[in-house]
């Protein structure tokens, strides 16, 4: 703004602009001045309401693109854009297996951009799934989850599994034959824990199958209840990540003395007076050893990253969306399943377990994963390196190896099964002996061992953590491409461009 | 403004290392930037805008056939409920009169029995005669006639886009 | 100065880049966006169903040749049916279109 005072000179625009800034209506509003001095800068950060989940001031080591890729932000800007898609989209869908497919014709057709939101509104849901997912690995290779910061671990996890829902029970929506079948077969999966399955399936589908008010039951769930308990886990999410001390970044200085200043643990009764910042848990950017001189104001420095970082989300969803249309097949026949049925891509790795054994691959793996995920901070809880990627040379070299054992384990183990199965050696194994043996379970009896082995040897809890959840995403990952690319028709092995039937 | 603060500067700002020598100034990037951004911002907002607008109705056509001619008896005035309009069959010939009050839209009740018979409107006690001039109350404006044709098979036709005088009669 | 803040000084530039860079092409995929829309397929076969209409009527000698427009044609068939056919096959229940090249072939819907 000084340059433009420059340049513009005593003209009437400047004088005017002047005069609106120094009403007393103005001020009202915008507490501060032109952030053109850090003092502006850290009120324009601090006095807002849409800004002051951001700290005033910033570590320089947040702000590195390798430290974080931004993949939180993404997400969330993401889910803005699926919040205004979706509110918009749900001026024409009405929930009834009469209309539903009908209106999706019509946003196709007749509507004006209805195309174009319905695709933006897909794919930014598939984008917010991925980039939510590939947050949490972020999180866990640089160590995130340490103390303090290991209930908003916890809570990240809930997100992730958040987003899986309102993706699924968007998924149905359409009513058309990919909805309906992959609904069908996801919500079968439900049905499969022991003695409540079929309570859960009734209650979910509100009936014995997919029909009116299953579509109900997922609308409602998809536009009201899911993103109601999202964003206030969300909020509470962002929250603590201010509370928890900003980001985790590597400590500083030699011994990384870092004191921390929790509420109770110090003695308060000094007659000193603490600003409501002081009480802050943790190692928040006032409290902290670390100097000043390594912080910068977070206006403009973090705030004009989240510009652009919000721009690039937009565009690369508008890309995608003029490039590929959502899949609308034919109206849901419940008669006639196409073949073959797949859920969405991110439950193909399950859908492939599950075809296995149901209770294993569709409840007990997924069940033990996020549980198992949720645990990581409460098992490994050592101040080591945290916010450095992968640890040490060590732990990326363990990760790296780790992740190549469970990508390659899984089609060894498939081949295995398919050669020496129990049921090929054993036609008539009851369901129980399936249950035990079988890829899934060899899979995770496998991953434990091998982890327990790595936290023998090393004596590092942290490295057993990176081995445990390297071997489970490197698995899960050629799961879910076995699962895309090379199951065709009745689930047989195909070759992947000898794929016939659709699936997203 | 920065002045009531004094000067509070703990470091420069990026604007002292951007007067190295630059090929493209820093306001260059950031107006382009921001020209550009408000325009993929403010763009899509006023698609979704016209998104509102929907190009197809699913509501009754305004055009629409109602009974045959001889189902009226003589001199009545007959209701059509769904339709919300009178039929008025008298000496002259046919005429369709809307029963939507001109006032906020309610329908508006039964002509009773004998010359003088007026209506009223529900919500708001608007006054018509049968010529649907207003005698007393809120309507700002006489109740519409819409013109009367004879569709193909013989039944009395009506689009309520088409209005006319009341004086205008259709002669069977 | 620390040498970390003069560092993400320099970073701010490659930002102020980015953001030039990512907003033109947003403005850019809009415009896209908006002459995407705007441009469906079905558009091309009323404007062939409007120059085939007035074909046919200048050859019968009708002098004011009607300019039927592009319209979005949907038949309501009931409150749960829609038929959509006439919005690519316009005149596919006219008899001066049967041997037209936009309806021939196309079966009836």
């Amino acid at each position: 703004m000084d340059d433009a005072s420059g340049t513009l000179g005593k003209s009437k625009v400047s004088r005017l602009v002047n005069w609106i800034v120094s009403t007393r209506v103005w001020r009202s509003i915008i507490r501060h001045g032109n952030p053109d001095n850090d003092l502006d800068r850290m009120q324009a950060v601090f006095t807002n309401f849409f800004l002051h989940i951001m700290p005033a001031r910033v570590h320089v080591h947040t702000l590195r693109p390798t430290a974080t890729l931004g993949l939180g932000v993404i997400a969330l800007f993401l889910f803005f854009i699926l919040i205004i898609t979706g509110v918009l989209l749900m001026f024409y869908y009405v929930p009834s297996v009469d209309r539903a497919y009908n209106d999706m014709k019509d946003l196709q057709f007749v509507v004006s951009y209805g195309v174009i939101l319905r695709n933006m509104h897909r794919w930014a849901a598939h984008g917010m799934v991925a980039a939510v997912f590939i947050h949490m690995c972020r999180v866990f290779y640089t160590g995130s989850y340490k103390p303090p910061r290991e209930f908003n671990w916890v809570l990240g996890v809930v997100l992730w599994v958040l987003t899986m829902f309102l993706s699924f029970t968007g998924y149905l929506l359409p009513w058309d034959q990919l909805a309906f079948w992959a609904i069908t077969v996801g919500s079968s999966i439900a049905a499969y824990p022991p003695l409540m399955g079929d309570t859960i399936r009734f209650m979910l589908l509100g009936g014995q199958e997919v029909g009116q008010g299953a579509l109900l039951r997922f609308y409602v769930l998809h536009v009201a209840i899911l993103p109601i308990v999202i964003s206030m886990v969300l909020a509470v999410h962002l929250w603590r990540v201010r509370k928890d001390g900003g980001l985790a970044r590597p400590r500083e200085g030699a011994g990384g003395a870092h004191p921390t200043s929790a509420v109770g643990s110090g003695d308060w009764d000094t007659g000193k007076t603490y600003g409501l910042m002081a009480l802050a848990r943790g190692v928040t950017p006032v409290v902290g050893t670390q100097a000043p001189e390594e912080e910068v104001t977070a206006w403009p420095h973090l705030t004009f990253r989240l510009l652009v970082v919000f721009v690039a989300t937009l565009t690369a969803v508008t890309a995608v969306s003029l490039l590929f249309d959502a899949p609308l097949e034919e109206i849901a026949n419940p008669t006639h399943p196409p073949n073959p049925s797949k859920a969405p891509w991110y439950f193909l790795g399950l859908q492939e377990l599950v075809s296995y054994s149901a209770l294993v691959g569709g409840v007990i793996v997924p069940g033990l994963a996020v549980l198992g995920i949720m645990l990581i901070p409460y098992i490994d809880y050592s101040p080591e390196a945290e916010g450095v990627w992968f640890t040490s040379d060590r732990g990326r070299k363990l990760a790296w190896k780790s992740s190549l054992a469970g990508a390659v384990s899984v089609p060894i183990l498939i081949i295995l099964n398919a050669q020496f199965g129990l049921r090929t050696l054993w036609a008539n194994a009851p369901q129980i002996m399936v249950d035990i043996v079988n890829p899934a379970t060899a899979l995770l009896i496998g991953m434990a061992i091998f982890s327990s082995t790595v936290v023998r040897r090393t004596g590092s809890r942290r490295l057993g953590a990176i081995a445990l959840f390297s071997s489970f995403l490197g698995a899960l990952i050629v799961l879910t491409i076995i699962g895309t690319f090379f199951r065709g028709a009745n689930w047989v092995f195909v070759l992947p461009w000898e794929q016939t039937g659709a699936g997203h | 403004m920065s002045k009531d603060y004094g000067d509070y500067q703990l470091e420069e700002g990026g604007r002292g290392e951007a007067k190295e020598k630059e090929s493209v100034s820093r306001r260059s990037l950031l107006s382009i930037g921001w020209i550009a951004s408000l325009v993929s911002l403010i763009g899509p907002g006023l698609a979704n805008i016209r998104y509102l607008f929907p190009n197809v109705l699913y509501e009754t056509p305004t055009a629409f056939k109602l009974r045959k001619p001889a189902e009226y008896p003589p001199n009545s005035i007959s209701f059509e409920e769904d339709r919300r309009l009178f039929v008025f069959n008298d000496r002259h010939g046919f005429r369709a009169m809307s029963a939507v009050c001109t006032h906020l839209r309610c329908t508006v009740g039964p002509f009773g029995p004998g010359k003088g018979a007026t209506s009223r409107c529900p919500c708001h006690g608007s006054l018509f005669d049968k010529q649907g001039r207003v005698l007393s109350g809120p309507a700002p404006r006489s109740l519409d006639f819409f013109r009367l044709t004879e569709s193909p098979d013989g039944r009395l036709q009506v689009d309520t886009q088409d209005i006319v005088s009341a004086d205008m009669y259709f002669k069977v | 100065m620390n040498s970390d803040i003069q560092a993400e000084n320099h970073a701010l530039r490659k930002w102020h880049w980015a953001f030039a860079i990512v907003g033109v092409v947003a403005a850019v995929l809009f415009t896209l966006s908006y002459w995407m829309d705007y441009d469906r397929e079905w558009r091309k076969y009323q404007r062939n169903y409007a120059s085939e209409l007035r074909a046919i009527l200048s050859g019968k000698g009708v002098r004011e040749l009607p300019n039927p427009g592009i319209v979005y044609v949907q038949t309501i068939v009931s409150p749960t049916r829609v038929d959509r056919c006439q919005m690519c096959h316009r005149g596919i229940d006219d008899p001066r279109f049967a041997k037209s090249p936009h309806i021939s072939g196309k079966s009836r819907c």
